[in-house]
């Protein structure tokens, strides 16, 4: 399999078939600039939680990230765009990275409130994670998540690209 | 492993069946440390795994069997430690030692996962306005 050689994130974005996040994003010359801005929240979320564990989110990082491991970005690309909090597209960065759902606690009313509150385990003995958000427009990313049972068990595990034609 | 039993389970998603077969298999053996089926290049941490470009995965309980799998070989003491992911065609073979009551939980899990809709259907973009 060749490897994507990507430069800049547009280009990681295009080559992974995402192209659509930037060219109906209105307008769409300002997607790029939006979806920085959202990397560099979510970098800047990870290092306020994680500290000295927090993932490099920089955009040379992710392409270069991209260009070793594409199917783990690809489903993070499609996330990008639509998710409103960093706190969720964190947590989805730390589901590729291989943390664990351990929890899920939801709590919706229609036209009232809808909540969300995950926690990630680790399976190498660090601190359990806790992401939250109230945002309704969050709930996209649980499109992703993979589900399996386990001696007849449930469990949320992995973080899956959409397969998208187009 | 010679003599190993083969478990076939059909897949759709593609080499990503090996990423899903290795989470199921994970949530046995939680400690569990993996080695590039081609490479040989081992991996501490399940992160560090290059998936989506590999075609074979051993996937071993832990690190101290692993170091005997490497030292040993295929020793009674290591039986049914490691399980040996393979993708090939729309197909994931598992090989393991012999069937037991953990390996029959991990090959339903892993069964249980590929079976995830997630990974087969295809959306389709509506048209751009």
């Amino acid at each position: 399999m060749t490897r994507p050689k990507t430069t800049t994130l547009e280009e990681a974005i295009r080559h992974a078939g995402e192209g659509w996040l930037i060219d109906w994003f209105a307008p769409p010359e300002q997607a790029m600039s939006n979806l920085r801005q959202r990397l560099e929240d979510v970098a800047r979320l990870a290092r306020e939680r994680l500290g000295a564990n927090a993932p490099n989110m920089s955009e040379a990082a992710l392409v270069d990230l991209y260009n070793h491991h594409p199917q783990k970005v690809k489903g993070f690309f499609q996330v990008l765009g639509g998710t409103r909090t960093p706190e969720i597209l964190l947590m989805v960065w730390r589901i590729i990275q291989g943390m664990e759902i351990k929890n899920i606690q939801m709590d919706y009313h229609r036209q009232d409130h809808f909540a969300i509150r995950v926690t990630l385990e680790s399976p190498y003995g660090e601190e359990d994670e806790l992401y939250q958000s109230s945002a309704i427009q969050d709930f996209t990313v649980f499109r992703h998540i993979g589900t399996m049972e386990v001696s007849g068990k449930p469990v949320f595990d992995g973080f899956y690209p959409l397969k998208v034609k187009g | 492993m010679i003599g190993g039993i083969d478990i076939r389970l059909p897949s759709k998603a593609g080499l990503e069946s090996i990423e899903v077969a290795t989470r199921a298999v994970r949530q046995s053996w939680p400690r569990a440390v993996f080695e590039h089926g081609d490479s040989g290049e081992r991996y501490a941490y399940f992160w560090q795994v290059p998936f989506g470009e590999l075609r074979e995965l051993f996937v071993y309980r832990d690190n101290e069997v692993a170091n005997v799998w490497d030292a040993r070989g295929a020793v009674p003491e290591v039986s049914n430690t490691m399980i040996h992911i393979i993708y090939d065609d729309d197909l994931i073979t598992l090989v393991i030692d012999q069937r037991d009551a953990q390996m029959d939980t991990i090959v339903e899990a892993v069964r249980s996962a590929l079976n995830d809709s997630i990974l087969y259907i295809c959306a389709e973009l509506a048209e751009a306005a």
